[in-house]
């Protein structure tokens, strides 16, 4: 139990007082996961979204990918359990069993299962799942997948014989196994890119549970594949569960008092702490499982307007914003912000090193950088806020305060996201606070925010030094070396760069009922863990 | 002539202004509602004197403190003031009201007005635009206009006041096509007073009392739009202060600090309640039907 909670403690960073009676409350529910997991019975779990189709290759919605998750698989899938935080990626071994990497990393052979066949629906009708499987979905995705970029870097597949691909890779590139674990990299067997049936409305997969029957608005509802090739690590035929049934409950209230009736075994969506307190009221037994969000809000200081274009600014404006106390006050929880978000634990920097760049606010020293830079008298500018809700709000409200002590006036202008969002892309924003996308890997931080052609450069960062270091990590193959460069980035971005500002990854709540165990939230789509979980009644 | 005429109606409206006033004081619900309509504006424009603490100013030591003799309605969760929003929060909706009833009685008492007096074609075309408007409910235009304007107070006053001025349209054509066919205005047009002047300086004081009586209920809607649009993210913007706002916000603090929501919600009710009883008031005073 205490090592759960010291667990806990390390995944979570800075942990909380909140978090700490959370990881206390969660503590009941391990006297019962000591009893053997056993077959049988339904979960339902409400997802806030519909799936509008069923092509993984026709979009990034969570609707459609976390529905898909449970009957399809991916190449290689994200192990979960209770020593693995929310945001660790550790590989394990899904439709492929084990692989290889050459010496020069430009190799990956992948030894695919033999044992797995497809579900039984036409025209697949239960034939063995096969090499050529993955080599048609692959090839469909870099030909015109959503996701076709995690596959930017290979540039062959080719399939040896029936349980053997073989991807070659342009240039090295470590995190290839990350970008097959992606949550839209889901195998289809090759007959849905031959004609052979309608990928819009019918999935076949090799996964856990059969889809049955998707109601738009209504519910979608699986039976398990008796076929399904998994098995626990105590040997056990996986899945547990007979049946899973997806609510599509978009109105939050409506959700609330789903989960407090009993209607939702697992909640998955938008909470915040004040809605978990009333929800434990009602369901005083339910698990409290808490975690950091794999987001967090970001500060961009757009170099275009003159005083930010001066990296002691940037600085200043750094040093003026207490995040601790944001934090506490205003999420009640969560991870100080760092240029990789505080859920990759593995690959954020060291929390106390976190604190010391980010969370030791220092306004005597603001005040001189503003002076040395020529801004002695304060500046005025518009900080544009995104409207991601009001907890969001409250963060910008909280920084506006914070950049006032410094001499900062931020006249804050809100906009929705998409307006935002369009803002950004063009350059036209002085300041601009949002809530950055959900990242698994901390090379997604790095292309994305300081690559030239990175969708979230919104500051038109293009640094020789840092783009090398970049395509230089790709490419270390050794985890400890890369973690060391991985956190070099990151300190050179802090030294150099300073933008955008990371400020606070908030917590995210998974109440989940009494009754439900083995359930480990992952950040992934697709609910990895599953096939793992059971109910005691 | 005319400036005779004119400096000869100056005194009597001035006094028909003080006989609807006085008229309102002896009504008790009348009354009643304009003490407390003029306590709430003089705490508005008074807020920056009467308030402790600087409405936008966070005491991070004191986050979500009850009602107490330092903070007389409390804290909300970033440290704030209570009273001092509350005030602030007050100052902004009287002031959208304010700016919605005056733009709303200019534009819709003219296009009104313009559409009364000529008819045929011009009053055709205007009644078409304005029922096409009236389909939509005033709320959801509201809420359109603001929504696509994006969220500043300014345009809080625009969206209200677009969504306000078909009901004032409406009414006033009404009103002016009976004042048309009085023996005054005919005797202006043949004198060749132009029809701007004759609706200025004949139609619209004889439409003053059925305007104050709609302004003065087009204030309560407009307050309570504006708390609506901010409740829904599209009214006022942080971190101003703002009755719906604070409302919205507070809604996720009901168990734990329901102070959040008590004091703006008062102050919301109050102020809406004594602009409608004196509205009501005000159709009872100038209304002869009712005054039998």
């Amino acid at each position: 139990m205490l090592e759960r909670m010291l667990h806990y403690g390390n995944v979570l960073g800075r942990i909380t007082p909140a978090l700490a009676l959370s990881a206390s409350l969660a503590l009941p529910g391990m006297a019962v996961a000591q009893e053997a997991p056993r077959h049988g019975g339904k979960v339902t779990i409400n997802v806030h979204g519909e799936a509008p189709n069923f092509d993984p290759l026709a979009s990034t919605e969570f609707g459609v990918h976390s529905r898909l998750g449970l009957a399809l698989n991916r190449l290689i899938e994200w192990k979960t359990g209770p020593d693995i935080a929310y945001g660790q990626f550790v590989p394990k071994p899904a439709l492929a069993e084990s692989w290889e990497v050459s010496e020069d990393g430009l190799k990956y052979t992948f030894h695919l299962r033999p044992d797995v066949v497809w579900q039984d629906i036409a025209p697949v009708a239960g034939r063995p799942f096969v090499a050529a499987d993955v080599v048609a979905t692959y090839e469909a995705i870099r030909k015109g997948g959503v996701q076709k970029g995690q596959l930017a870097a290979v540039d062959t597949i080719t399939a040896p014989d029936d349980h053997t691909v073989v991807m070659t890779m342009k240039r090295p590139n470590v995190v290839l196994l990350q970008a097959l674990a992606h949550q839209n990299m889901w195998i289809l067997p090759r007959e849905a890119f031959d004609g052979g049936y309608d990928r819009n409305t019918v999935v076949i997969g090799t996964g856990p549970w059969i889809l049955t029957q998707n109601e738009a608005g209504v519910a979608t509802r699986y039976v398990r594949n008796p076929k399904y090739f998994g098995k626990s690590d105590a040997g056990e035929q996986l899945p547990y569960l007979d049946e899973v049934e997806i609510l599509p409950i978009k109105d939050l209230n409506a959700r609330i008092m789903a989960f407090r009736s009993g209607q939702i075994d697992i909640w998955f969506g938008p909470l915040n702490l004040t809605q978990m307190e009333g929800l434990k009221q009602a369901v005083p037994d339910m698990k409290d499982i808490q975690t950091v969000a794999n987001t967090q809000s970001e500060l961009y200081l757009n170099p275009t307007f003159k005083p930010f274009s001066d990296l002691r600014v940037r600085q200043a404006i750094n040093l003026a914003i207490d995040r601790q106390g944001l934090g506490e006050v205003v999420r009640g929880g969560g991870g100080i912000g760092g240029v990789v978000g505080a859920a990759l634990v593995a690959q954020t920097l060291p929390q106390e090193e976190r604190i010391a760049l980010y969370g030791t606010p220092d306004h005597e020293k603001a005040k001189a950088l503003l002076a040395e830079a020529g801004f002695a008298d304060g500046l005025t500018f518009e900080l544009t806020v995104l409207n991601y809700g009001e907890e969001f709000v409250r963060e910008a409200e909280w920084i506006q305060q914070d950049l006032a002590e410094i001499g900062v006036k931020a006249e804050i202008k809100m906009v929705d996201m998409v307006a935002g969002q369009a803002l950004g892309k063009e350059g036209n924003f002085q300041g601009m606070f949002l809530m950055m996308s959900p990242f698994a890997e901390a090379n997604e931080y790095f292309t994305t925010h300081f690559l030239k052609e990175g969708n979230r450069n919104y500051t038109g960062i293009d640094d020789p030094k840092l783009v090398e270091m970049i395509r230089e990590q790709q490419g270390i193959a050794d985890p400890a070396a890369r973690q060391q460069k991985v956190w070099e980035i990151q300190r050179y971005i802090y030294q150099n760069i300073q933008n955008p500002l990371p400020i606070w990854a908030a917590v995210l709540l998974h109440p989940a009922q009494a009754r439900v165990e083995g359930w480990h939230p992952m950040l992934t789509q697709g609910f990895p863990s599953l096939p793992e979980v059971w109910v005691t009644k | 002539m005319t400036l005779a005429v004119e400096a000869a109606e100056m005194p009597r409206r001035s006094s028909r202004a003080l006989a609807i006033l006085r008229a309102l004081l002896r009504d008790p619900v009348g009354c009643s509602a304009l003490i407390i309509l003029t306590f709430v504006l003089l705490l508005a424009v008074l807020a920056p004197w009467i308030a402790q603490f600087d409405p936008l100013h966070q005491d991070r030591r004191a986050v979500l403190k009850a009602p107490s003799l330092l903070h007389w309605f409390g804290t909300d969760d970033i440290g704030r003031d209570v009273f001092s929003r509350v005030l602030h929060g007050t100052r902004i909706s009287l002031f959208v009201g304010l700016m919605v009833v005056t733009f709303t009685m200019i534009v819709g008492g003219l296009i009104g007005m313009i559409s009364g007096y000529f008819g045929g074609w011009v009053d055709t075309i205007i009644q078409r635009v304005v029922e096409a408007l009236d389909t939509l409910p005033s709320l959801v235009l509201s809420l359109f206009i603001a929504a696509m304007l994006g969220p500043s107070v300014r345009n809080v006053v625009i969206a209200v006041t677009l969504a306000q001025i078909p009901r004032f349209v409406r009414v006033v054509r009404s009103e002016m096509l009976k004042v048309r066919g009085q023996d005054f205005i005919a005797a202006a047009q043949v004198i060749g007073a132009s029809p701007l002047r004759i609706m200025l300086t004949h139609g619209a004081p004889n439409l003053m009392p059925t305007m104050l009586v709609l302004g003065s209920l087009a204030f309560g809607v407009a307050i309570m739009t504006e708390a609506a649009l901010s409740f829904l993210g599209v009214g006022t913007p942080p971190p101003h202060p703002s009755l719906g706002t604070m409302l919205s916000h507070g809604t996720r603090f009901i168990g734990t600090a329901p102070w959040l929501i008590v004091f703006p919600g008062l102050m919301l009710t109050i102020s809406v309640l004594a602009l409608n009883l004196i509205g009501d008031a005000l159709r009872d005073v100038l209304d002869p039907r009712h005054q039998q």
